[in-house]
């Protein structure tokens, strides 16, 4: 099947132009603000920027118009380049996973961008087309997908067609998702970090200042600006979720999952069944009361930049349901009905190890007037609490091909992978758990390239071996 | 867990270690000597620099005795056509599996200190994860290498 070479999209040479831009554009500042000096004669440095932006711009249309695509037998051929020409050849047979997506400016022009992946190369695309027009999109998808062994196969097609199983994210359940969005924490930490950066940025002077000014409000003020800006940053992530995920759906095709969303920008990523590695639920504090979960799926290679990575099966669905969903999306992969728990001798090194952080207020103790005692006790009960729960939620379960790990550091999250996907398998023990019997195991899984690492701390010795024994290749061999 | 696994390091690893620990103990050994000079040269009062002559000398035992025997007390390997396993540790003894079946690629390495007494260490691979057998005397480290590789080799997955 041939496939003459064909540019982008026009619009594309305003992409590669808007990126060159981006590149320079502190530079340009720079100039701007500390300019040439003030050698009234050389006036045309006053327009070297613009000079400047306008090659940048004359690039960008090169780079446009050299940038070619075709299939020529069984490859993907991209030539591109302005100065050093580079082309390269993509055999169909490796591409492990093509993913759209659209911006608010590709759907303005009913292009998408196509990002073409292939085994290795953690991260970034093996090849990544800025604009093509959809109808064109759609033809090279179809032309790549079509594997030579399988030409002929007319079922294939078919199985194209219909999906084997899918799932939407109804309009309730993206509310849902949004309004418990575990999102909270991650903006309260970019507002906390932000706010320990002023004091570099802003005069000594001022952050002394404001604070003389904010102890001159009311109590009831201070905690109305807390409560007003906690809502707006639960508000910031809640738009987050609905841009992010409205439209979800999830839908198996034969061996591949297609998996779209996305509001302004539309996503779809294709992940080919055979590259799954694991599974993971997810119940976040907020959620989990509510008998809600998130799904994610670890898999090999994929778009590392944001999504590939652990994509989400499903944003939100309430826990009962996970098995029912999840066995006729991937079979094999499910619920265990029942896991192991540790031993309570662990839990006293459980509560330690949570308040261990909270030492240094303890210290305080000397220091501050009796009634504070009070405000340092608390974030050391909520810490054991936090103990108490990482000791109940810790366990593990194995069977004939499994492996299932849960743990908690603040979320709850169950780790589902088979014996095959595991990397390596590692029983650890320090001295301090050696007197106690217990052990940490450990394992890792392929996601996106690289490694993720699950650990169960505190496991009984015998539980350790247990699963290390099921884990090793050499019983295998016996029991044959 | 079944039997510990059989094999251990060249001895002569202890000789490597003893040296590299030298090597980063001399700083220690250099502070000291420092502070003595301060102590004879400036105000400062001597038994600061008891204090640290005497930190430099514990840290000095813990890197040239203590830590290489340990070490090497503890490491054990075992490879055969499944699977290699490792043990290994000071304070935390660790356990590892590592299927053939997941092992990517396997070298042998060689640092001017292990060159010296005809030791390699060799370099296990996965798509994930990578693990070091420290010092073996150079002939068994080659031969573990090709072992791995042909076994690894045979054994074709999914990654």
């Amino acid at each position: 099947m041939m496939f003459k070479p064909k540019r982008l999209h026009p619009i594309a040479a305003a992409f590669s132009f808007a990126k060159s831009l981006k590149e320079w554009v502190f530079p340009i500042i720079l100039y701007f603000f500390f300019g040439p000096g003030d050698g009234a004669k050389m006036e045309w440095l006053y327009y070297l920027p613009f000079f400047f932006i306008g090659l940048l711009a004359v690039y960008g249309v090169i780079q446009w118009y050299r940038f070619t695509y075709s299939i020529e037998d069984e490859d993907l051929k991209i030539e591109q380049g302005v100065f050093i020409r580079n082309k390269r050849y993509i055999p169909k047979k490796r591409i492990q996973s093509i993913d759209y997506s659209e911006g608010i400016i590709h759907r303005l022009f009913n292009v998408v961008k196509l990002n073409i992946e292939t085994a290795g190369g953690a991260g970034r695309a093996e090849a990544s087309l800025s604009a093509v027009n959809k109808k064109d999109a759609h033809l090279l998808v179809e032309h790549l997908r079509q594997n030579p062994d399988k030409m002929a196969n007319a079922e294939e097609q078919i199985e194209k067609e219909q999906p084997t199983y899918q799932f939407k994210l109804s309009s309730k359940d993206l509310w849902i998702a949004a309004s418990t969005s575990g999102g909270l924490g991650v903006v309260l930490s970019i507002v906390g970090t932000f706010g320990s950066q002023i004091d570099d940025i802003l005069p000594d002077d001022f952050v002394v200042g404001a604070v003389e000014w904010l102890s001159g409000f009311s109590w009831l003020l201070l905690v109305i600006m807390g409560i007003s800006i906690l809502t707006v940053t639960w508000l910031l992530s809640f738009l987050g979720v609905i841009l992010k995920y409205a439209g979800f759906s999830i839908k198996r095709y034969g061996d591949r999952i297609v998996i779209k969303r996305g509001l302004l920008e539309k996503r779809e990523l294709t992940l080919p069944v055979k590259r799954i590695q694991g599974v993971r639920v997810v119940e976040s504090v907020i959620r989990q009361p509510f008998g809600f979960a998130t799904v994610h799926v670890e898999s090999a290679g994929g778009t590392g930049a944001d999504e590939g990575l652990s994509a989400m099966l499903f944003p939100i669905i309430k826990r009962s349901r996970i098995n029912e969903e999840l066995t006729q999306l991937l079979p094999g992969y499910f619920l265990p009905p029942k896991l192991n728990t540790l031993p309570n001798r662990s839990l006293k090194r459980y509560i330690l190890r949570a308040i261990l952080p909270s030492f240094f207020l303890i210290s305080l103790f000397w220091v501050i007037p009796k009634l504070w005692w009070i405000l340092i006790l608390l974030p050391v009960i909520a810490l054991a609490l936090l103990g108490i729960l990482q000791f109940k939620d810790g366990k593990w379960a194995v069977d004939r091909s499994s492996f299932y790990l849960q743990n908690r550091f603040i979320s709850r999250s169950l780790l589902i992978t088979e014996r095959k996907r595991m990397q390596h398998f590692e029983v650890k023990q320090s001295i301090f758990q050696r007197r106690t019997e217990l052990a940490t195991i450990h394992t890792t899984v392929l996601s996106g390239g690289v490694g993720r690492q699950f650990n169960l701390t505190d496991t009984r010795v015998d539980d350790a071996k247990t699963v290390f024994n099921w884990y090793s290749r050499k019983v295998d061999v016996q029991q044959d | 867990m079944r039997q510990e696994p059989s094999n251990q390091i060249d001895p002569r690893a202890l000789k490597v270690w003893k040296l590299s620990g030298w090597i980063t103990s001399s700083i220690y050994l250099l502070i000291a000597i420092g502070s003595l000079i301060l102590a004879i040269l400036t105000p400062v009062p001597f038994w600061v620099s008891l204090i640290v002559i005497v930190c430099a000398l514990i840290l000095t035992y813990f890197c040239v005795v203590f830590i290489p025997k340990i070490r090497f007390r503890v490491w054990r390997y075992e490879i055969d056509e499944y699977e290699i396993e490792l043990k290994f540790g000071l304070f935390i003894i660790r356990r590892i599996l590592i299927p053939m079946v997941r092992v990517q690629h396997v070298d042998t390495k060689q640092g001017p200190l292990l060159r010296r007494h005809d030791l390699s260490s060799v370099t296990i691979t996965t798509a994930a994860t990578t693990h070091e057998i420290p010092a073996l005397d150079n002939e068994t480290a080659n031969q573990v290498r090709d072992f791995i590789s042909q076994m690894a080799r045979v054994t074709e997955d999914d990654v």
